[in-house]
C-alpha cells in the first residue's frame, strides 16, 4: 500500500474493504456451491427423461416385435381373430415411433426405423397378408423362409439398440459431471471456511494496524502532552479520522508551546523590566537617602528642631521606599525561580541563633526578648533562604509585640516533617484577617504599614520561600493573646534529599547508625558542625543501603538496633573490602567485654559509653579517629 | 583613624558628591572621584589611592571590566578595590570576591557609617 493509499484511508474505507473482501470471498463460495447444484439438478433431470427415452425405445422394439409375431400367429392358425394383435400393433408403432421422434428431435435413425416399418408392411406384411387371404399359402411361406420380414425387424432393433447405447451413455457422462461437482463443492465449502478465517484473522490484524495503533499512538502523544512534554506531535497515522484529531492536538500542542514562549518572554521582560526599575529606582534614592543621612548626621552642623523633625520623617519614608523596592526585587526573583535554592545542611538551633542575632537590635529597640529554643536536628534548606523567611516572620512578631513580651523562634521535629516556628504574645490577628495575610500588600489595617514601618511583601516572600522547599506556612492566632507562624518542611525536603545536599558540602562522610530518632539527630547536629557529612540510618539495613550509596569514612554504630544488631552488621560490612577497614565509633549504653569489642572491630575502632558525658565524648573520638 | 585617599568612581555625580561628602566630612578622608571606568583607571594611576570605591553599572566600561584593568596594571594591581552595587547584583558578591575585590557594598549605603563599613572591608585601623 503505497503512502498516497495509506493516507486517505478512514475507519470507514478500511472496514469496507475489510467487509468487501469477505463478501467476495463468500460469494465465490455460494455461487461455487449454487453452480454444483443446478448441473446436479440438470444432471438428474437429464437422467430421469433419459429413463423415458429408454422406456420408448424399449416399446417401440416391443411393438416392432410385436408386429412380426402377430403376423407370424395369423400365418400359422390363419383365423381372423388371430390377426387382431398384428392390427393393434399397426396402430400401436405410429406412436412409439412419434413418442421415440419427440425424444430424438431430428435424428435420422428415427425416420429410418419409420422407413424400414413401412417397407415392411408394404413389401412384407401387406403381400403376405394377400397370399393368405388368396389361400396362396405356398406363396406367404415362400416369403417367410425369405427372412425379409425378419431382416427389417432386426434392422428396426439395432436401430434401437443403438440409441439406448447412446442414451446409456450420456447419462453415465452426466452421472460423472455430478460427481466431480459434488467434490468440488465439498472442497470449496471447505476450503472457503478455511479462507475466511484466515482472511479474517488478517484483518483483525490490518485493522489492529490501521486503527488501534494509530490511535495509541495519539493515546501516547496526549498523554505525552498532558505530562508537559510540549515538544511531542503525533506521527501521520496514515487514518484520516486519527489525522484529523492528531492535527487538532498538535495545533493545540504548537499553540501551548507558542504561548508558554510568549509567556516565558514576557516574564525575561517582567524581570528584566523590574530589575532594572528596581536599579533605576535606588540610583536616585542612594543619593536622596545619602544627602539625607549627612544632613540629619550633623555633618553640616545642628538644624533646628522642627528641621530635623522634617528629616528624621523624610529619612524614615526614605528607608521604607528602599526596603520596599528590595521587597519586590526579592519576592521576584523568588517567585520566577530564577534564582537556584542551594540546599544545604543546617542545624536548626544555629539557623535560629543567626536569626536571633541580626533582630536582636531590633528586639532591644521594641523591649522584647527573643528566645531560641531548638530540638538538635538537622534540616535540608537554602541558608539565606530560610534565614530571610525566619527573619520577616520574626520581625513581624516583635513589631506586634508590646514591650516587655516575648518573642520565640522555636525548631521541632516531627518524624520526617521539620518545623520552624515563631511564636509571639502579641496582638493577634482577627480571624477573617487571616486568609489573607500572606496576600501581597496585605496588612491587618490601614495604619499599620505606616507605624510598623512593613512593606506588606514580608509574609508574601515567607510562603514563597516555603513553597519553594516544598512546604507551606501555617498561622493561628487569638487576638490579644499572640500568633503563631509555622514553616513546615516536609521529609522530602528533609531527611531524605540529605544525599542530595551532601555534594553542596565537602568533608569526611559519617554514617551514624542509631534507632533512636533523637540521639541520631543530636549526634549528627554535633559532627555537621565540624563540616563532616553526616548520613542517619536507623537500623542495620539502612546502614548497608547508606553503605552501597556512598561509602563512608566514619561509622558512629550503636550495638543495640531492634532486629538486626551491631554484631551482625559488622560481619556484613566485614565482607566489603573496602569497608571492613572504616573507622567506627562504638557508642553504646551496655557494657562490652575485650571479646565483644573483637566482634564489633572494623577499621581502627574505640568505644565510647553513652553515660560517659555523651555525646560530647562521641564527637571528640569521632574527629580523633578522622584526624582532625 | 588616620586619613586616606580614597577614590570613588561612580557615574551618577549626585552619588559621587554624597560618597565624597560622607567619606570626607564624616570619615574624614580625602576623596578622588571618578565618572567613569576610563577616568577612574586614568586617576589611580597617576594618583595611587589607599582605596577605590568602584560602582558596578556604569555605562560603557562597566565595574568588573574596570576592576580587571586595574589588576592588570602593576601601578594600580595593588590598590584594594570595594564595589559598590544595588541588591538586584547582590547575587553577585561571590562572583565579585572571587575576582579578588577586597568587599561589596550595598547601595543605598548609609552616608553615616560608609567610612567604618569600608574600614571595616579594608582592615584598616
Amino acid at each position: 500500500m503505497t503512502g498516497d493509499e495509506r493516507s486517505r484511508a478512514t475507519v470507514r474505507s478500511v472496514l469496507r474493504r475489510a467487509v468487501l473482501f469477505e463478501a467476495i470471498l463468500m460469494l465465490t463460495v455460494i455461487a461455487a456451491l449454487m453452480a454444483t447444484l443446478v448441473a446436479y439438478r440438470g444432471a438428474s433431470d437429464r437422467a430421469s427423461s433419459a429413463q423415458e427415452d429408454l422406456v420408448r425405445l424399449y416399446e417401440l422394439r416391443n411393438e416392432a416385435l410385436d408386429l412380426e409375431t402377430g403376423l407370424r400367429g395369423y400365418y400359422i392358425v390363419e383365423r381372423e381373430e388371430f390377426l387382431e394383435p398384428y392390427r393393434a400393433s399397426i396402430a400401436e408403432v405410429e406412436h412409439a415411433i412419434a413418442a421415440v421422434a419427440s425424444s430424438f428431435p431430428g435424428d435420422r435413425r428415427v425416420e429410418g426405423v419409420r422407413r424400414i416399418l413401412g417397407e415392411w408392411r408394404n413389401e412384407f406384411a401387406a403381400p403376405i397378408l394377400e397370399d393368405l387371404a388368396a389361400g396362396r399359402r405356398d406363396e406367404a411361406e415362400y416369403a417367410f423362409a425369405s427372412g425379409a420380414g425378419k431382416r427389417r425387424i432386426d434392422a428396426v432393433r439395432d436401430l434401437t439398440a443403438d440409441m439406448v447405447d447412446e442414451v446409456r451413455a450420456e447419462v453415465r457422462d452426466r452421472e460423472e459431471v455430478v460427481d466431480g461437482l459434488t467434490v468440488l463443492a465439498t472442497s470449496l465449502a471447505v476450503l472457503g471456511g478455511v479462507a475466511f478465517l484466515v482472511v479474517s484473522g488478517l484483518l483483525i490484524r490490518r485493522l489492529d494496524r490501521a486503527v488501534s495503533r494509530p490511535m495509541r499512538s495519539l493515546a501516547e502523544t496526549a498523554d505525552r502532552l498532558g505530562t508537559g512534554d510540549l515538544a511531542a506531535r503525533s506521527s501521520a497515522s496514515g487514518l484520516a479520522e486519527v489525522d484529523v484529531v492528531a492535527a487538532a492536538l498538535d495545533q493545540m500542542a504548537e499553540r501551548l508551546e507558542t504561548t508558554v514562549e510568549e509567556l516565558r518572554s514576557l516574564d525575561r521582560m517582567k524581570s528584566e523590566f523590574v530589575s532594572v526599575v528596581s536599579h533605576e529606582l535606588r540610583t536616585p534614592l542612594t543619593s536622596i537617602r545619602g544627602s539625607l543621612g549627612l544632613l540629619q548626621g550633623g555633618a553640616f552642623g545642628d538644624l533646628p528642631r522642627d528641621a530635623s523633625e522634617m528629616l528624621d520623617i523624610a529619612v524614615s519614608n526614605t528607608d521604607r521606599l528602599v526596603r520596599l523596592i528590595n521587597d519586590i526585587l526579592d519576592l521576584e526573583r523568588i517567585e520566577a525561580g530564577h534564582e537556584t535554592f542551594e540546599p544545604v545542611l543546617v542545624d536548626a538551633s544555629e539557623l535560629l541563633g543567626q536569626v536571633a542575632e541580626g533582630l536582636a537590635g531590633a528586639a532591644d529597640g521594641a523591649g522584647v526578648s527573643l528566645v531560641v529554643t531548638a530540638e538538635g536536628g538537622i534540616l535540608v534548606c537554602d541558608r539565606d533562604r530560610m534565614v530571610q523567611a525566619m527573619t520577616n516572620l520574626a520581625g513581624n512578631a516583635i513589631k506586634f509585640s508590646d514591650p516587655g513580651g516575648t518573642v520565640w523562634l522555636e525548631a521541632a521535629f516531627d518524624g520526617d516533617d521539620v518545623v520552624l516556628r515563631v511564636r509571639d504574645e502579641g496582638r493577634g490577628i482577627p480571624a477573617d484577617a487571616l486568609p489573607s495575610i500572606f496576600e501581597r500588600f496585605s496588612q491587618v489595617d490601614a495604619s499599620d504599614a505606616r507605624e510598623r514601618g512593613g512593606t506588606g511583601l514580608g509574609l508574601a516572600i515567607v510562603k514563597t520561600i516555603a513553597e519553594r522547599h516544598g512546604g507551606r506556612v501555617d498561622v493561628t492566632s487569638t487576638p490579644g493573646v499572640g500568633s503563631t507562624f509555622s514553616i513546615v518542611l516536609p521529609g522530602s525536603s528533609g531527611a531524605s534529599r540529605a544525599s542530595e545536599a551532601r555534594q553542596h558540602l565537602g568533608g569526611p562522610l559519617v554514617l551514624v547508625v542509631e534507632d533512636d530518632v533523637d540521639l541520631r539527630r543530636v549526634i549528627g547536629a554535633q559532627l555537621a558542625r565540624h563540616g563532616l557529612r553526616v548520613v542517619e540510618a536507623a537500623s542495620a539495613a539502612a546502614a548497608i543501603e547508606r553503605c552501597a550509596a556512598d561509602e563512608p569514612d566514619l561509622l558512629v554504630l550503636d550495638v543495640r538496633l531492634g532486629e538486626e544488631d551491631g554484631y551482625s552488621l559488622v560481619n556484613r560490612l566485614r565482607r566489603h573490602d573496602r569497608l571492613r577497614n572504616v573507622a567506627t565509633v562504638i557508642y553504646t549504653a551496655y557494657p562490652l567485654s575485650a571479646a565483644d569489642l573483637d566482634r564489633l572491630r572494623l577499621g581502627e575502632t574505640r568505644l565510647v559509653r553513652k553515660e560517659e558525658g555523651a555525646p560530647d565524648a562521641l564527637e571528640q573520638t569521632a574527629l580523633e579517629l578522622l584526624g582532625r | 583613624m588616620a586619613a586616606r585617599r580614597i577614590l570613588v568612581v561612580d557615574d551618577e555625580d549626585d552619588i559621587r558628591t554624597v560618597a565624597r561628602v560622607a567619606l570626607e566630612r564624616v570619615g574624614g578622608h580625602t576623596v578622588l572621584a571618578a565618572s567613569s571606568g576610563a577616568e577612574g583607571i586614568e586617576l589611580a594611576r597617576r594618583e595611587r589611592p589607599d582605596a577605590i570605591v568602584l560602582d558596578m553599572m556604569m555605562p560603557g566600561m562597566d565595574g568588573p571590566s574596570t576592576f580587571r584593568a586595574l589588576a592588570d596594571d602593576a601601578t594600580t594591581a595593588d590598590i584594594p578595590v570595594v564595589f559598590l552595587t544595588a541588591k538586584a547584583q547582590a547575587a553577585d558578591r561571590v562572583l565579585l570576591e572571587g575576582l579578588g575585590a577586597a568587599g561589596v557594598l550595598a547601595k543605598p549605603f548609609d552616608p553615616l557609617t560608609l567610612h567604618t563599613e569600608l574600614a571595616a572591608l579594608l582592615g584598616w585601623e
